[in-house]
């Protein structure tokens, strides 16, 4: 299980990079990444839209509303330019914390 | 049937409640709770299963809320407003709002419980304020913790125990031990030395003799002069603030030239300090280098020798250790370095913190008049025990009637449960309310605090102060002081009432004459009584020893007695037979008071012998100067033998004991017998009646007289003639001393002085235990006026029925008079415990008689009886009509 901390973290970066796959909803967002993480990133659900929205408000992604099946409204989600932008800010730190995470891991791996 | 559509539309208005949610943000949960329902039907579960687990996650509404409130607030905490902070409990705003509504409603009860409480905060505070200051005794040296005085003891028996070493050790420890960064030796000066500038006279001064390093181990600041240098020269002196502007005026004192002792030994003063803090247990005027101690004892003895002499313990010292060095083996150490000086010593040698000097001396023998009096840390135990029963007496006031008010508050906390109030809540909402009472109570606390401070002060002596600007202690000890209080007497009501059964609660089944109310409540009020009587008797005990120390015959008459100095040697018996042309004059001697032991002159047993001496006695005697009218003046009387007179020269040059000093020299036949003080040898012409040297405290020690004309003069006045008698002594005296001031005293203030601590400490409990007596009256009184109320129908029904009203008011309080007589039985076991560990103190006392206790006791029985009486009396006197119309 991971930590509140590092979940809360890690929300926005993910919800970038599945954007970027291309246009999705709440329900199907969450769902992917519980799939791709094999139960490890499991969201508390209702929890999300929250995040989605202050997303939307700092202009990271933009939100519409679509007709499904001639029955009810979906709200998808896509990534602006701006939000590309932020995916690579974001990508570059994780990167920069993981390489050096992994080098110092490989450091004291011989230590036992 | 389960409709999916009717349970979204349900689900959709519950959560359009919510006040950050907007309708966009609902329709796309909506979307969501839909997915997650087709979602769910299509693994396989029914329509209602689905619906009931999707919108199961949605429980924590209330976060979501926040979460979406968040979003959009510029709030720096955001923390939606509809949210109580984190640590106000909610409903706290009803609780409070019920609180005042029960303190307005009920004035009288809560009047008694807010004003009782208060009351008794106020003690606990003026308490802690008084026993702060205590504690800050000497707190100011920078160097404090690493401060160390040396005690010595009488090696045998470790009796004796007096702050003294001998002189050549500190010089030596501050050499040989690198643990011992500085040492300083202090001596005494006499008090009523003469002390001359160009401009005044004073005889009244403390003199403090001491080795340079002495300002650079104390924090004593100076405003004058280089705490290293300032005491180098040998014929230097430092003087306060103070003493510079009554000897110099407003001019610059320093490099000006002061004539101490008969205007022989002219000093140059190289400093000023400020004046001595009086949290210092070292209290002086002057400071000059020890190498005085020469000169000042030369009336009575050759010092020469003893700058070298390890064989006996002369003169105060204290040492600067380097930090965190090991106490016991310096310890050990200074015991070697003794034995290789003196193989023979009679005495030990220890080591006392300085912090621990001011509280932690009661065993030790009462050291100069250079010290301010210690106080016994058992004083300021009695002290805080009261504080601590009067606030536990009015806490149990509170407890007593709120839980007799809560049974009326059925109704409310019945509701309250109903409505879904866990137990926690009734009992958080009842402490709640003793802590809204008792912050009440701590406002009104220190609004009386801040108008009894200058008479606390005034009576108690100490500066004590209640700043403005919070001090973070004294914050703190506020803080609990509320906490404590309102913890006390709001737990057990909380407990209680919180357990009550709504269904009994609202059909008012509860019972006050439950068995297990009704005793808890009567050992409360025991308790209460108890500590009341314990109050009482303690605080008769010490008005009774302080009015047998103010009355006690001392041995001499102290009425009427003016002290001065004298003009110098050559006009000294000139000036007394012009003093005694006045009518108004009875006689004039020479020879300070008897008040010896206050005065510092002791003498050490081994400067002391007599005939028949054996090899291990040692009796250090007080000594006094006088001339042949002084057993007149003082209106002494001899035991045997005679006193100096002109009449027998040859007596001039003897000795007169006391009778003290006789038993311990276990002599039989003491007159003629010869006797050695230091150098001067005579023999013993007389034995005076023992009278009080010091204070009570002390037993009366053995004392010498010695005859010599030159000191201070004691004059007898004639009470009818005062006045005029002092105008004539002031002519006389400026005739001699055309130039200098007059200063006198009178013996009977300079005691009151003496005995001013205990007094003082006398009073302050009087006026606690007096008032503690109010409170738990006041708490009695409210208590037995419910417990009337109470019984009002049973009153009526038995009036009617033909029943008297003294018999019933016999009847109510019936109860009542068991309990206080069993309290008071108990209360006279504690207080006998109390009473005779404070007059152990003493060495002359009262008897603890059985009468004290049996006053005391009946007073409270008396006091409780009576507020009884009026509300028994009243209640039963009352129209049974009105009582039994709500039937």
């Amino acid at each position: 299980v991971i930590s509140k901390n590092l979940l809360a973290a890690s929300t926005k970066p993910i919800i970038l990079v599945i954007l970027k796959l291309g246009e999705n909803y709440g329900y199907r967002i969450i769902q992917q990444v519980r799939e791709i993480s094999g139960g490890a990133l499991d969201w508390s659900e209702p929890m999300l839209y929250p995040v989605l929205k202050r997303m939307e408000k700092e202009g990271l992604i933009k939100a519409k509303w679509k007709m499904i099946e001639n029955k009810r409204f979906r709200r998808y989600y896509r990534l602006t330019d701006l939000g590309l932008a932020e995916l690579d800010k974001e990508k570059a730190q994780w990167m920069t914390v993981h390489a050096a995470f992994s080098r110092l891991l490989e450091a004291t791996a011989g230590l036992g | 049937m389960f409709d999916l559509e009717n349970a979204v539309d349900r689900w959709k208005k519950a959560m359009g409640k919510s006040r950050a949610i907007q309708d966009g943000d609902l329709a796309e949960l909506e979307a969501y709770l839909r997915d997650k329902v087709e979602d769910l039907i299509r693994q396989g579960l029914n329509e209602e299963e689905a619906f009931r687990r999707a919108e199961a996650e949605f429980a924590g509404a209330e976060r979501l809320d926040g979460d979406f409130y968040r979003v959009h607030t510029r709030r720096w905490s955001g923390r939606p407003p509809w949210q109580t902070p984190r640590f106000v409990p909610a409903l706290v705003w009803n609780y409070f709002k019920i609180a005042l509504r029960k303190i307005r409603r009920q004035k009288g009860s809560a009047a008694i419980t807010i004003g009782g409480l208060a009351l008794a905060m106020t003690v606990c505070l003026l308490t802690i304020l008084w026993i702060q200051y205590e504690f800050s005794y000497d707190k100011f040296h920078e160097n404090g913790p690493d401060i160390f005085r040396i005690v010595a003891e009488t090696r045998r028996d470790r009796s004796n125990r007096r702050d003294a070493a001998p002189i050549p050790l500190g010089p030596a420890l501050a050499k040989t031990l690198p643990e011992v960064r500085k040492a300083v030796r202090i001596n005494y000066g006499f008090l009523n030395e003469r002390i001359e500038s160009p401009q005044a006279v004073i005889f009244k001064n403390a003199t403090c003799m001491t080795d340079p390093d002495f300002f650079t181990l104390f924090s004593f600041p100076l405003i004058q002069g280089d705490p290293r240098t300032v005491l180098s020269e040998p014929n230097s002196v430092v003087l306060s603030e103070t003493a510079a502007r009554r000897l110099f005026g407003n001019g610059n004192p320093v490099g000006r030239t002061l004539l101490f002792l008969d205007k022989k030994f002219p000093l140059t003063v190289s400093g000023v300090m400020k004046d001595v803090p009086k949290t210092s247990h070292l209290q002086f005027d002057f400071v000059v280098p020890i190498q005085m101690v020469d000169v000042w004892y030369k009336n009575v003895a050759d010092w020469s020798g003893r700058w070298e002499d390890w064989s006996q313990v002369l003169c105060s010292t204290y040492l600067q250790l380097t930090p965190g060095a090991d106490i016991p083996a310096v310890e050990a150490k200074i015991g070697r370095l003794v034995q290789e000086n003196a193989p023979k010593a009679d005495y030990r040698l220890s080591l006392q913190s300085l912090s621990k000097i001011h509280l932690h001396s009661a065993d030790i023998a009462e050291g100069s008049f250079l010290q301010a009096p210690p106080l016994r840390i058992d004083q300021v135990r009695l002290f805080a025990a009261i504080a601590f029963i009067v606030l536990l007496i009015a806490a149990i006031n509170y407890t007593n009637l709120n839980m007799a008010r809560s049974l009326n508050r059925s109704k409310e906390i019945g509701i309250r449960k109903v409505a879904g109030a866990s137990r926690l809540n009734i009992a958080r909402q009842f402490l709640g309310e003793a802590l809204v009472f008792s912050s009440l109570a701590l406002c009104g606390a220190l609004v009386s605090t801040v108008l009894l401070l200058p008479l606390f002060t005034s009576i108690s002596g100490r500066d004590l102060e209640i700043s403005l600007v919070p001090k973070i202690p004294l914050a703190l000890s506020l803080l609990g002081l509320t906490a404590i209080t309102a913890v006390a007497s709001g737990l057990y009501p909380a407990l209680v009432v919180s357990s009550f059964s709504p269904a009994k609660a609202l059909k008012n089944r509860l019972r006050t004459s439950r068995q297990s109310f009704i005793n808890l409540r009567r050992g409360l009020v025991a308790v209460q009584i108890v500590g009341s009587a314990v109050l009482t008797i303690v605080t008769a005990v010490i008005l009774f020893q302080m009015r047998y120390v103010e009355t006690k015959d001392l041995g001499y008459d102290r009425k009427n007695i003016l002290v001065t100095g004298y003009p110098d040697q050559k006009q000294g018996s000139a000036f007394k037979s012009d003093l005694l042309r006045h009518p108004g004059i009875l006689s004039v001697a020479s020879g300070l008071p008897p008040t010896l032991g206050a005065e510092g002159r002791r003498m050490a047993g081994a400067r002391i012998s007599w005939e028949g001496k054996s090899p291990e006695a040692d009796v250090p005697m007080d000594f006094a100067l006088v001339d042949e009218i002084y057993l007149q003046t003082y209106r002494m009387t001899m035991a045997a033998g005679r006193f100096f007179s002109k009449e027998f020269p040859a007596d001039l040059k003897g000795f007169v004991v006391n009778e003290s000093a006789v038993r311990a020299m276990g002599l039989h036949d003491p007159i003629g017998k010869s006797f050695q003080l230091m150098n001067r040898t005579g023999r013993i012409i007389g034995v005076i009646k023992d009278f009080h040297i010091g204070t009570l405290r002390a037993k009366i020690a053995p004392a010498v007289f010695l005859y010599s004309p030159y000191v201070s003069v004691s004059i007898r006045l004639d009470p009818r003639n005062i006045p005029a008698a002092i105008r004539h002594i002031e002519a006389t005296w400026k005739a001699y001393n055309p130039e200098k001031t007059f200063a006198y005293s009178f013996l009977e203030d300079d005691l009151d002085r003496l005995y001013d601590a205990d007094r003082k400490a006398g009073r302050i409990l009087v006026v606690f235990g007096l008032l503690s007596l109010a409170i738990s009256g006041l708490g009695l009184f409210g208590l037995i006026s419910f417990f009337a109320e109470q019984r009002t129908k049973e009153i009526g029904i038995r009036k009617i029925l033909g029943a008297s009203v003294l018999g019933l008011a016999r009847e109510l309080s019936a109860e009542f008079v068991v309990l206080v007589g069993g309290a008071i039985v108990a209360a006279w076991a504690v207080s006998y415990a109390i009473a005779s560990r404070w007059l152990a103190g003493f060495a002359y006392r009262i008897p603890l008689s059985w009468w004290i206790f049996a006053g005391a006791g009946a007073l409270v029985f008396a006091l409780t009886l009576a507020a009884m009486g009026v509300k028994a009396f009243r209640a039963a006197r009352a129209n049974p009509v009105e009582a039994l119309r709500y039937e």
